[in-house]
């Protein structure tokens, strides 16, 4: 197991084309194996999740404190563990830690088999899971990952400032474009001194960077392998997926103004 | 060169007899280019990110880029360095039973075999750059599907044809045998 983490660990590194790629002879046979892959690559996805869910719990984010737990719940746990409230509290908080990096996931999934499916490119839905399962474990947790380094650690507080600088500016960039007379709750952020960056916040936004690259490049190598897509096609699905949080941003600017 | 080796079968009088048709290894030529080209091009952009320091706006976000060049360059030199290691454990072989593609690491040993019995085609790939390099890639298939469960490549291979004709010329004396 331990080499099975190690040689996982090495691909995800230095061969992404390793990591990601499914067999997809496998996947091509009845209809009951690729039913128990799902289930494979589903229960990989979620041990996944808890690898990053957990020790953010732990060091006690996402904590909603002050909450009793339900009575089932309570009547289920209390012979195992002395506190059920306390277990509820770690369940919440463990539930919300997952919940952005899942939405992410699933985001990533809808675009990436319609970018493959619009290209009539695609090869099964089971491919584009092996795909997103991987990249996402991998690759999206590290961002997420590094995003929480950056709004926690306070030897990074100008890094932060810088990120939050660019999500916000981001989101201005639509309101303009459409002319909305909406805004953020902080309003248009001001411009962020990067000379004060410390060393640490310049390697966590380089490392955040890189992160990013490797999820979209596992994005563009499961489309080349998985999709049997040519490079334009795979450039193309990637695409599609690169420009989702831009449609997000669009789309919400669109309901703020239009809806009542 | 070749090399016979014998077995015998239990409860079986006869002896089958293995002999080696041809023994090869991958060329390390196209992964050495790749590593080359890798570390030529991060030390280029290294080298000109440091000499504009406000090409990306501020010398701060210079220092991010060197930093992401830098780490993307080192992981690709791993990924080429390590698969120099892994080809130049590895041999293809062709024999009077089979094709083998066999390669050992860290104390284990990875081979594949597939039956000449059970080869149905076969393929020479060569893209521009190997021909011009003089290389190329033979696949042994079972199947009808380049990717169906039974297929050997040997990738990257001196004289690629030579390879297949040693094959294809072992599977028409079969065949002969056979009728």
């Amino acid at each position: 197991m331990i080499g099975g983490l190690a040689r996982g660990l090495f691909y995800s590194l230095f061969n992404p084309s390793s990591f990601v790629a499914a067999r997809t002879d496998t996947y091509a046979s009845e209809r009951l194996a690729r039913l128990r892959l799902t289930a494979r690559l589903t229960v990989i996805y979620f041990l996944n999740l808890l690898l990053y869910a957990i020790p953010l719990t732990l060091a006690g984010f996402g904590d909603v404190g002050g909450t009793t737990a339900p009575t089932a719940f309570a009547g289920l746990v209390a012979p195992v563990v002395g506190n059920p409230d306390s277990a509820w509290r770690f369940v919440s908080s463990l539930v919300q830690n997952s919940a952005f990096l899942t939405a992410a996931a699933a985001l990533t999934l809808i675009t990436f088999h319609t970018g493959v499916i619009a290209t009539r490119s695609s090869q099964g839905f089971l491919q584009t899971l092996h795909t997103v399962v991987y990249s996402t474990s991998a690759y999206l947790a590290a961002i997420f990952t590094a995003v929480w380094y950056l709004s926690t650690s306070t030897a990074v507080e100008v890094a932060d400032g810088l990120l939050i600088y660019w999500q916000a500016e981001f989101v201005y960039f639509f309101i303009d474009v459409l002319g909305a007379p909406v805004g953020l709750p902080g309003g248009r952020p001001s411009p962020v001194e990067v000379s004060q960056l410390s060393t640490g916040g310049t390697v966590a936004i380089a490392l955040l960077v890189v992160a990013l690259l490797y999820y979209l490049y596992s994005l563009y190598l499961g489309s080349r392998i998985n999709h049997h897509t040519s490079r334009f096609t795979a450039g193309l699905v990637v695409s599609i997926v690169a420009v989702s949080p831009a449609i997000y941003v669009v789309g919400s600017i669109l309901a703020a103004t239009t809806l009542p | 060169m070749s090399a016979t080796t014998q077995t015998q079968s239990d409860g079986d009088s006869s002896q089958d007899a293995e002999t080696a048709l041809l023994e090869t290894h991958p060329t390390l030529k196209p992964t050495l280019i790749w590593l080359g080209l890798t570390v030529a091009t991060g030390l280029l952009a290294t080298v000109i990110l440091l000499a504009n320091p406000e090409l990306l706006g501020a010398p701060e976000f210079t220092e991010i880029g060197v930093l992401i060049v830098g780490f993307l360059t080192a992981a690709g030199a791993v990924r080429f360095l390590v698969r120099l290691y892994i080809l130049k454990r590895m041999r293809y072989v062709v024999t009077t039973r089979g094709v083998r593609r066999e390669y050992s690491l860290l104390y284990r040993t990875h081979s594949r075999e597939l039956p000449l019995s059970k080869i149905r085609s076969h393929e020479l790939r060569r893209g521009r750059i190997e021909t011009v390099l003089g290389i190329g890639s033979v696949a042994f298939l079972s199947t009808g599907a380049t990717r169906g469960m039974g297929h050997i490549v040997f990738d990257n291979v001196d004289d690629p044809a030579s390879v297949r004709e040693a094959v294809k010329r072992h599977l028409v004396s079969n065949d002969s045998a056979s009728e």
